[in-house]
């Protein structure tokens, strides 16, 4: 690439997250409204602060949130900051960078840095975008590691690099440890392995088995490696089994 | 598929959705055209749409389809971006070289493709920036109410809540806000009504925050036998002006329940045998009661425990590790030598009691009631009959208390035989949480 366009290049994508950036600040100001299930969370991860050790939900309808997020709060606010304050940062932040994980998940894909712009452009302006970076949500966060899966495995499969199929499964993992519904990202791992061996961008036989079992992997290291390090191993066992839990009945007193 | 017309044109946004469709569609017709990746991301987004159109009924939250916005943006993006080349195609330029013709075409079509996403970017943005400046709503209505709340607040306040219950607890810094049918299986409205009714001898204020249309008029609820329900803040939630957001108090009249310095009543007459709580059981009655106790796995339960004659015992088999202690108690007695110790503090159980059959006619209740430890107790008082043809038993009436330690009180009500049409007889049941001593029960016809 010319060594002119470089910066100039650079230099856009800095202006697109700044300006992202205060924009979303901007909104936040305006609606600073803690949602719903945002107050649920600061009460989990102040629970979690105070006992060091993620409680459950008892509910018979919900099942408890998985604890990526709520760990990476929890950690921010350990820097003297309100874990309320620290969630909508870490939010406006990730969401901020998904613009420029879009650039480059159409650029790999078209091969058209114009197009990918234009992306960038409407993923900066989109208003739910915008709206669930401003929130006390676990979405937005959920939503940049399914973009970096995205990228990576667009990226892996154009270099044909097992690193980026990898970084993918990582990627995943850390999705699914955002919210259980990134489980949806191992099919389309899967459907975008299997479109480009029958479309022979993946030109070595059996290659794509290989991808797929480096995502797989890591996805599986991933999940289990951080749930160790976050000290949440029996979490989501406890989570099912407080989920399936029966409701006590009292039968009639003694005469 | 109801999903797709009615969740997703929200978080994808409504003209993406549009784009986004066209795109897909003619992605769909040059299938064939495309490379690799492109496929993909085309498959993948149809999986996307067809595997939450089939869970559709259980996404109960738009946000569940936040992952369709990356391909819907892509291909609202690609719709326009090949709309603009093809536009700008019969443009004509100044060159006269075929080459200059074509390097030219290309960097115009970009510069003003680009000029295009630029303007529609800011509209957006500018609208979304415009709609929060002077909205005929009020958007952030629950730190507003809470903070109407927080100005008139005292010392004895009971918060009630539906859906809001978690942001009206953190916007008030309350320890307790009472969470009220998170179900929804009744609107905020019926909540409040029937409320009033359950809440009337409950001392303090109450205070609740509910969602009501706008048409809603409590004015029958405003003063009533119950209390004085008085409106204190209204917000709107939405452009619309569908739902209001609302903060009333309640002041209940507490026609139930005195507090009183001594005991004073008439024993005489009394239907509630034992109602002093003077007569022990005897032995013959504390072997069947032992039996029962067995079959609980209560053995041990008489050991400290001395149960007063013709009432009953609420304890069932889930209590065998911690059961309430109903027990008669002579130190610090009510009146007389006895009074009756209700003490469920450890336990997550009610300590519960039943007095014998009575049987109906109209009649009046009366008890006296102190609280002991620390805390307030919880205690509900209740007409209970067993209903042969049902098997079961039913509450005809049903008031409930809170018992301050160290006061004490004085409860009465009326009981009319109208209430128990299928009924021949009734009892008198308390449930406590907390720990209270009772006595000096009477049941006295009218």
């Amino acid at each position: 690439m010319d060594s002119k366009i470089k910066p100039l290049i650079f230099l856009l994508f800095a202006a697109t997250f700044i300006f992202s950036f205060v924009l979303k600040i901007a909104l936040h100001e305006l609606d600073p409204t803690v949602s719903r299930d945002g107050i649920g969370y600061i009460g989990l991860i102040e629970g979690w602060k105070e006992d060091n050790t993620l409680s459950v939900i008892s509910s018979p309808k919900m099942i408890s949130p998985p604890p990526l997020y709520l760990f990476l709060v929890k950690e921010i606010s350990s820097f003297d900051f309100s874990v309320k304050n620290s969630g909508i940062a870490l939010n406006i932040i990730l969401g901020a960078l998904i613009p420029l994980v879009l650039f480059g998940i159409v650029k790999e894909i078209t091969h058209k840095p114009i197009l990918a712009w234009c992306t960038m452009l409407f993923a900066v302006s989109h208003p739910a975008l915008n709206e669930l970076s401003i929130q006390f949500q676990r979405d937005i966060a959920y939503l940049f590691f399914s973009a970096l899966m995205l990228w990576t495995i667009c990226k892996g499969i154009n270099k044909k690099n097992n690193l980026f199929f990898l970084c993918s499964g990582v990627f995943a993992g850390m999705a699914f440890l955002i919210r259980y519904e990134a489980l949806e990202l191992l099919p389309i791992a899967l459907i975008f392995i299997i479109v480009a061996q029958i479309n022979h961008k993946i030109k070595i036989k059996r290659k794509g088995l290989i991808y797929l079992a480096f995502f797989t992997l890591s996805f599986v290291v991933t999940v289990f490696l951080l749930n160790g390090l976050m000290g949440t191993s029996d979490y989501f066992h406890k989570s099912i089994l407080e989920y399936k839990k029966e409701k006590i009945t009292i039968p009639n007193s003694i005469q | 598929m109801s999903f797709i017309l009615t969740s997703l044109p929200g978080i994808l946004f409504l003209p993406f959705f549009i784009l986004g469709a066209v795109g897909l569609f003619s992605f769909l017709v040059t299938i064939k055209k495309r490379n690799a990746l492109e496929k993909s991301f085309f498959f993948s987004f149809l999986f996307m749409g067809l595997w939450r159109c089939y869970y559709g009924d259980r996404m109960v939250s738009s946000r569940y389809a936040a992952l369709m916005i990356y391909p819907t943006l892509f291909f609202s993006a690609y719709t326009l971006y090949f709309l603009c080349f093809s536009l700008l195609a019969y443009l004509p330029l100044t060159c006269s070289s075929k080459k200059h013709v074509a390097i030219q075409s290309i960097k115009r079509n970009k510069t003003i493709c680009i000029f295009v996403f630029l303007c529609l970017a800011s509209i957006l943005i500018t609208s979304e920036l415009h709609k929060f400046f002077k909205p005929n709503f009020q958007r952030d209505y629950a730190l507003h109410a809470a903070e109407v709340y927080n100005r008139s607040k005292s010392t004895e306040d009971y918060l009630y809540s539906g859906r809001e219950a978690g942001r009206i607890k953190y916007y008030t810094k309350s320890e307790e806000v009472f969470l009220i049918d998170n179900e929804r299986t009744i609107s905020d409205e019926d909540f409040l009504r029937q409320s009033l009714s359950l809440l009337k001898n409950i001392f303090g204020k109450h205070y609740f925050f509910v969602f009501q249309k706008p048409t809603s008029v409590f004015s029958e609820l405003k003063q009533t036998d119950n209390g004085i329900l008085t409106q204190k803040a209204s917000f709107f939630t939405n452009k619309q002006k569908k739902s209001k957001f609302v903060l009333y108090s309640f002041y209940p009249k507490c026609p139930n329940i005195q507090e009183v310095e001594e005991v004073s009543y008439d024993n005489t007459n009394n239907l509630a045998k034992n109602g002093d709580f003077e007569s022990l059981r005897n032995e013959s009655q504390l072997t069947s009661i032992k039996n029962q106790l067995t079959l609980l796995d209560l053995d041990h339960y008489l050991d400290h425990s001395t149960i007063p004659a013709s009432w009953s015992l609420g304890l069932i088999e889930a209590n065998k590790s911690n059961p309430p202690i109903i027990t008669l108690t002579k130190s610090n007695p009510i009146e007389g030598n006895y009074s009756l110790l209700l003490d469920s503090s450890d336990t997550p159980f009610d300590a519960v009691t039943s007095s014998n059959s009575i049987i109906v006619q109209d009649s009046t209740f009366s008890l006296f009631v102190r609280g002991e430890g620390k805390d307030v107790s919880d205690l509900t008082v209740e007409i209970r009959s067993f209903v042969p043809s049902l098997g079961k038993g039913i509450a005809a009436q049903t008031l409930y208390f809170k018992i301050k330690p160290g006061k004490l009180y004085h409860i009465d009500g009326i009981i009319h035989k109208t209430d128990f049409p299928l009924s021949k007889d009734f009892c008198l049941t308390l449930s406590c949480k907390g720990t209270i001593t009772v006595d000096a029960v009477t049941v006295t016809p009218i």
